[in-house]
């Protein structure tokens, strides 16, 4: 195993891949209820048929929405480790200049 | 003189159409499968990256609670969308039935229009008619109003039938329109198929047989295509049940799995579990449709068709549980049950569907003219091959023979007031869970047929089997090796094995002639073993005369037996084999 906080990084990359990839199908899902027809169903059942595929359009769109939404926040995780990582690294570099010898 | 006939008006005026396009229909089911697996994946992928390695805290507790809310949200959307699905292909499939139908309608009212054209012309040419034309003339009309009556009551009963399948489909779509609906543990559910499944006696709630089969006669036509569309779990495995509905029920839930998992598979998110779900339910569909391709050998006009009467992919860790039959067994005079033996799991379906037309033929050929069904049964976990443990032990085998014994039951529930006459022939160690079964009397069948035993597993001699020694059949090609494995007699295998050879004198079956032409000089478990539903074959011309109830007609061959003398004796060894032969090993009709 190396460095711990690469090794954290890659796991979060890791997950906010698997949530693109989620989201990505979740919009094909959404695409492909708003596309579909209910032009081969009865008269009588197009109505209830077309309400629905509206319907979980729209809610495979709120999935694509929320796959987006780990996919953000994971990011803003992976960012702020790495933002607060290299901050706290530079302070104690410059702690160190401080110190030693030329002190 | 004038005289009157009253040529009676041709009704119905129209035999409307169901309407609906049965193509465009499944398309849309397949879009709903698709999507229902895509909401399964966002529910399982939620759940696999919750663990993101050391990542902990305040953060990842928040990330973790709303992974898993969304992981059971989009689990519970993905079986509500799984239900419409269901609903748009079972929907499909009655609207295919009602198209038939309405075929046939218009046909039989072309039939009678011909008629009534005929009649009148013939009215209308007619000069200085006497009375006997003149009665015959009225008879004419007086039956062809009769035939016209009829056609407007099943016209009406196709519509009727019609509305029902439209009202269902609006029903499920309706059941799963909110988001609360969506998310909910009965969304896509229809009240009709809810309110049906929750009275007394339904399949899955622990009722009996008999329980079920009345449950299932109390149910309206509609209610019954409500919840084969809702519950085919449920119904595809409902022992009691006619077998017809176990096989709506059952080919909702293939292509249910051969639609979602196959965008699963193109997605890339399909796991290693559900890859063999959908070569399991690729196996059934291929064998399914030779089955409902097959033509029988005295009619080649007509097709017995396929069921499904048993589909469960994921059974025993994916090796599953499956049963398919060439022929009608809701009707069928003479029903064959057969079972296998070790290395046989679903993807095995196809061969196996393969010999059951063998058998079906064989049957029919040589037969009395009744009607024939057989079923190819996987109903319990076979040991995976010679080198499984399970194999040298008789637990499996026991536990198959109580599903067996289930099985016979569920057939004669379904049928109890038209039993068949109804064979249950058992293969290798599937011989072995079919003695268990047959062994007493704990199932009805009428003949047992064991081929190819290593052992006839509680039964020491035919006349424990309830069905008594003089329906107790056994089929032994000497070259088997398999065949050897039970204990033989006079030295025997000191209760090692799967039990007595049932082929031996001292079990005192009747023993039928099963050499092949083809067989080796030596013992083997190869083709001596796996050739008994072989078409033209000795074993499958007796197995075939036993099916269609004329067991007496079987052509025996002298019992095995072990003398103190020396090593055990098989008398077949050197007879010459037949193949194709008349009455003897012509199983196939020429085509």
């Amino acid at each position: 195993m190396g460095d711990p906080l690469v090794w954290q990084m890659e796991t979060l990359r890791r997950g906010t891949t698997a949530w693109e990839s989620q989201e990505e199908l979740m919009d094909a899902t959404a695409r492909a209820l708003g596309g579909a027809s209910s032009a081969a169903l009865p008269p009588s059942v197009q109505a209830a048929a077309t309400s629905f595929l509206t319907g979980w359009a729209g809610h495979a769109g709120e999935s694509a929405e929320i796959a987006r939404g780990f996919v953000g926040a994971l990011q803003a995780t992976a960012d702020d480790y790495s933002t607060s990582e290299d901050a706290v690294d530079r302070q104690f570099s410059d702690l160190g200049a401080r110190l030693g010898p030329a002190r | 003189m004038t005289v009157t006939i009253e040529v009676p008006a041709s009704v119905p005026a129209q035999v409307k159409k169901p309407e609906g396009d049965a193509g465009g229909s499944d398309a849309l089911a397949t879009t709903l499968y698709e999507a229902a697996g895509r909401y399964e994946e966002f529910a399982d992928r939620a759940q696999e990256v919750q663990d993101l390695g050391s990542w902990a805290g305040v953060a990842y507790a928040a990330y973790k609670e709303a992974s898993g809310t969304a992981s059971t949200e989009h689990a519970a959307m993905g079986v509500t969308v799984r239900r419409v699905a269901r609903g748009v292909t079972a929907f499909t499939d009655t609207l295919r039935d009602l198209l038939r139908d309405h075929d046939d309608l218009l046909e039989r009212k072309r039939g009678l229009d011909d008629r009534r054209t005929t009649l009148i012309a013939d009215i209308d040419a007619a000069v200085d008619v006497t009375e006997a034309q003149v009665a015959a003339f009225r008879e004419r009309s007086v039956d062809l109003r009769a035939d016209y009556s009829e056609l407007v009551t099943a016209d009406d009963d196709l519509q009727r039938r019609v509305r029902e399948n439209e009202t269902l489909l609006r029903q499920v779509f309706q059941a799963a329109d909110t988001l609360a609906e969506s998310t909910s543990a009965d969304g896509g559910v229809p009240p009709l198929a809810e309110s049906a499944i929750n009275r007394p006696g339904a399949p899955g709630s622990g009722a009996t047989p008999e329980e079920v089969k009345a449950w299932w006669d109390g149910l309206t036509e509609a209610e019954r295509e409500a919840v084969i569309a809702a519950y085919p779990e449920r119904i595809g495995q409902g022992d009691g049940l006619p077998s017809d509905a176990r096989d709506q029920a059952n080919r909702v839930l293939l292509d249910d799995d051969l639609a979602r998992l196959a965008a699963k598979s193109e997605d890339g998110t399909i796991s290693a579990t559900e890859r063999r779900i959908l070569e399991n339910a690729q196996r059934t569909q291929e064998a399914l449709a030779n089955a409902d391709a097959y033509t029988d050998p005295l009619d080649p006009g007509v097709k017995p068709g396929g069921q499904l009467w048993l589909y469960d992919p994921a059974a025993y860790d994916g090796d599953g549980r499956v049963a398919v039959a060439v022929g009608d067994l809701d009707t069928a005079a003479d029903v064959a049950v057969f079972t296998p033996g070790i290395s046989t799991d679903m993807t095995s379906v196809t061969g196996y569907t393969d010999q059951m037309m063998n058998l079906y033929e064989s049957t029919r050929y040589n037969g009395d003219g009744s009607s024939v069904a057989t079923m190819f049964w996987l109903g319990y976990d076979a040991p995976d091959g010679p080198t499984d443990l399970a194999t040298l032990t008789e637990g499996r085998a026991e536990e198959g023979g109580r599903n067996l014994a289930d099985a016979i039951d569920g057939l004669r529930a379904s049928r109890a007031d038209d039993p068949a006459h109804l064979t249950a022939i058992g293969h290798s160690y599937g011989s072995t869970t079919t003695s268990y079964a047959a062994h007493g009397d704990t199932i009805d069948v009428d003949d047992v047929v064991l081929i190819g035993s290593p052992g006839a597993g509680p039964a020491d001699r035919a006349s424990d089997f309830g069905v008594g020694e003089d329906h107790v059949y056994v089929g032994r090609d000497s070259r088997d090796f398999v065949a050897t494995l039970g204990d033989e007699g006079w030295i025997g295998k000191f209760g090692i094995g799967l039990g007595t050879d049932p082929s031996s004198e001292d079990f005192d079956a009747t023993r039928f002639e099963a050499e092949d032409v083809d067989r080796s000089w030596h013992r083997n478990t190869d083709e001596a073993h796996s050739s008994y539903l072989d078409s033209d074959s000795e074993s499958l011309y007796n197995i075939g005369r036993i099916v269609d109830g004329h067991g007496e007609d079987v052509n025996g061959a002298a019992q095995s037996y072990d003398p103190w003398w020396g090593p055990p004796q098989d008398p077949e060894w050197d007879r010459d084999p037949t193949a194709d032969q008349p009455g003897r090993s012509d199983t196939t009709a020429d085509r």
